[in-house]
């Protein structure tokens, strides 16, 4: 069975996507990151048979345990991700698609301390804006008839000046909704 | 169309995002030596309850390159990884077999002050900071010159910032992420900070209690151990030989007594160097480690066969040791006589080697044991056979202090923590010269 995407000028989608990274965080030991998103897409019909484009717009969070950072001492890091993407899938029984990722990552430090510590410091808390881009290689099953699509994804990770990460992996599922003309 | 339109919108936020945000993301290139940066230090105080930690601006004086963290006295690596041949407390006999991973800090500056911006660039500058701290005193506090010191290990000390492990034995191998230690590697002259841990308050890794005490196993080799590793290393052939002989190469190393007695002389350089008692309070605060502080509960050489009263093995030999050099501290109230002590401390360890090789240490000193000699680590202790090396320890290590009150005073404490079984009657003869 195939998903009709034919009629899909007309649909967008919208979804939520759970995906992990693991984070080099200076030595050989890495932390599990654990990042949750919304995102929005629609499709746009190639020329080529059965070839879609799918631009959308993606927002996320990070989310990292610090089950392994001291009592008294650790910068904490919270992120909030935006970006535009556009990916090109092929309609079968499965769905298989590429799509780039560009967008921007917001990250708040604030210094954690404990009481023996005192800070003189005035520069925590503080924002970072990073660029970032992803490459995003997905396998959507559809259900329903497509109206749902589950997406496991494998994605290569760039993120400026944060060379912790640099892979994601994870899934997308994502409902469609359907305007008539 | 749609399709390029797209793509162009997609190609525009990412060059507005590279762009634009780049400029608001800091300046980590812009800084210049000597390097300062934002960082956890220890403040020390003549009692325990003024002690305070402050993340302050600090300059790290004898750092050469920011991104490989290399320097004039101490080079670090993030990460790496270690294998372990063996260990004795805090003593690792291991080697390097990977590429050590290029300092991949992440901070940003602000005034030409590094500001770090994840918690592993926050502590592995603190701790080479703490390392810096340490030398700084080194010459006060012993009278080598820190480039002499240098000279004599070819180099930097290398220093392993969270390295991962692995352990072979003869069926397998292990891979393995230790936590809550740190430890000095005498035959490469390496230290290893090992992988923080929420269990801790200060990280280790930071906390130049727990590094200036592995410095002075360092300080120790190069004195005791005249340099030297001296590992032990087993050979069937060589063992019989080697009972024969008191002085066979890679005895101290393995000896369970001189063990203790390396603990001890880094615990009192922790002390030197910070003023602060105990090595652990700050990391473990729920840890019971009152049998390692100078201060904690009074034991003495022949109650250290029951774990009840010390469990520390030859840790526990240490902390004797260890006391009783606090103990005639306490009566320099000013710290150039403080330090004036310490050199003489160091230069009586730098002695004893040699002195262990004359009366009366010589005729004190027992022949290795079957075990010594095949380089097996005991882990417990003999009253008598450790005892016997521990006296003989102390009768070359007091040779080397003039006669006056302060040795007077080093052998009372001595006798009153060691007792008859570890400094022995024959032994407290270089109290009475």
């Amino acid at each position: 069975m195939s998903v009709n995407l034919d009629p899909l000028m007309n649909l967008i989608s919208l979804g939520a996507a759970f995906a992990a990274s693991n984070r080099n965080d200076g030595g050989g030991v890495t932390s599990r990151i654990h990042h949750y998103e919304v995102f929005a897409h629609s499709y746009l019909r190639s020329r080529s048979e059965g070839l879609f484009f799918r631009p959308g717009v993606r927002f996320g969070y990070e989310h990292i345990p610090d089950e392994e950072a001291p009592q008294s001492i650790k910068i904490r890091e919270q992120s909030f991700r935006g970006g535009l993407e556009l990916g090109i899938l092929y309609e079968g029984f499965m769905v298989p698609s590429v799509s780039l990722q560009a967008g921007v990552l917001r990250r708040q430090l604030t210094l954690e301390k404990g009481s023996q510590i005192t800070s003189k410091s005035t520069d925590f808390p503080t924002i970072e804006w990073l660029p970032m881009g992803t490459l995003n290689l997905g396998l959507g099953l559809p259900i329903e008839g497509g109206k749902l699509i589950l997406e496991p994804f494998y994605r290569f990770v760039w993120i400026a000046k944060d060379t912790r990460q640099t892979s994601q992996w994870g899934i997308d599922a994502s409902w469609s909704l359907s305007f008539e003309n | 169309m749609k399709f390029n339109c797209h793509f162009k919108m997609l190609l525009l936020s990412a060059c507005f995002s590279s762009t634009m945000l780049t400029s608001c993301d800091g300046e980590q290139s812009k800084v210049n030596k000597p390097y300062r940066a934002e960082i956890l230090k220890f403040v020390p105080s003549s009692t325990t309850s003024g002690e305070s930690w402050v993340v302050a601006e600090q300059e790290l004086a004898t750092l050469e390159n920011l991104d490989t963290l290399e320097g004039s006295f101490f080079s670090m690596t993030l990460g790496g990884l270690i294998k372990i041949n063996s260990n004795i407390g805090s003593l690792i006999d291991a080697s390097s077999n990977s590429s050590p991973v290029r300092a991949n800090l992440r901070y940003t500056t602000k005034n030409g002050v590094i500001v770090p911006r994840d918690t592993s660039t926050l502590l592995a500058l603190s701790s080479y900071f703490a390392f810096e701290q340490t030398l700084a005193v080194l010459q006060e506090s012993t009278g080598i010159d820190p480039n002499e010191l240098k000279k004599n290990i070819n180099g930097p000390y290398r220093i392993y910032f969270e390295p991962s492990l692995t352990e072979k034995d003869e069926n397998e191998s292990a891979f393995l992420t230790p936590k809550l230690n740190a430890a000095f590697n005498p035959e490469s002259n390496d230290f290893y900070l090992f992988r923080r841990s929420e269990l801790e308050s200060i990280p280790f890794s930071a906390n130049i209690k727990v590094i200036s005490h592995e410095f002075g196993h360092a300080l120790f080799k190069n004195s005791f151990n005249a340099n030297s590793a001296e590992i032990c290393r087993t050979s069937e052939e060589e063992i019989n030989a080697r009972m024969a002989d008191k002085f066979f190469s890679g005895r101290w190393s393995n000896e369970y007594a001189i063990s203790g007695i390396n603990e001890g002389f880094s615990d009192f350089n922790s002390y030197i160097v910070t003023s602060s008692t105990n090595v652990f309070t700050d990391s473990l605060p729920g840890f019971s480690s009152e049998s390692r502080s100078l201060t904690g509960p009074a034991f003495v050489f022949s109650q250290l066969t029951n774990d009840i009263v010390c469990s520390g093995r030859f840790y526990c030999i240490g902390t004797l040791f260890a006391r009783a050099l606090y103990g005639v501290a306490q009566y320099y109230k000013n710290r150039s006589d403080l330090m004036a002590f310490s050199r003489r401390v160091y230069t009586a360890l730098e002695k004893s080697r040699e002195n262990l090789r004359a009366s009366p240490a010589k005729d004190i000193l027992p022949m290795p044991s079957k075990e010594a000699a095949s380089c097996i680590r005991r882990s417990k202790l003999s009253l008598s056979y450790d005892g016997a090396i521990t006296s003989a320890f102390l009768a070359a290590f007091l040779q080397s202090f003039s006669a006056g009150e302060e040795k007077k005073n080093l052998c009372e404490n001595l006798r009153n923590l060691f007792g008859n079984y570890g400094f022995s009657q024959e032994a407290r003869i270089v109290c009475e010269s």
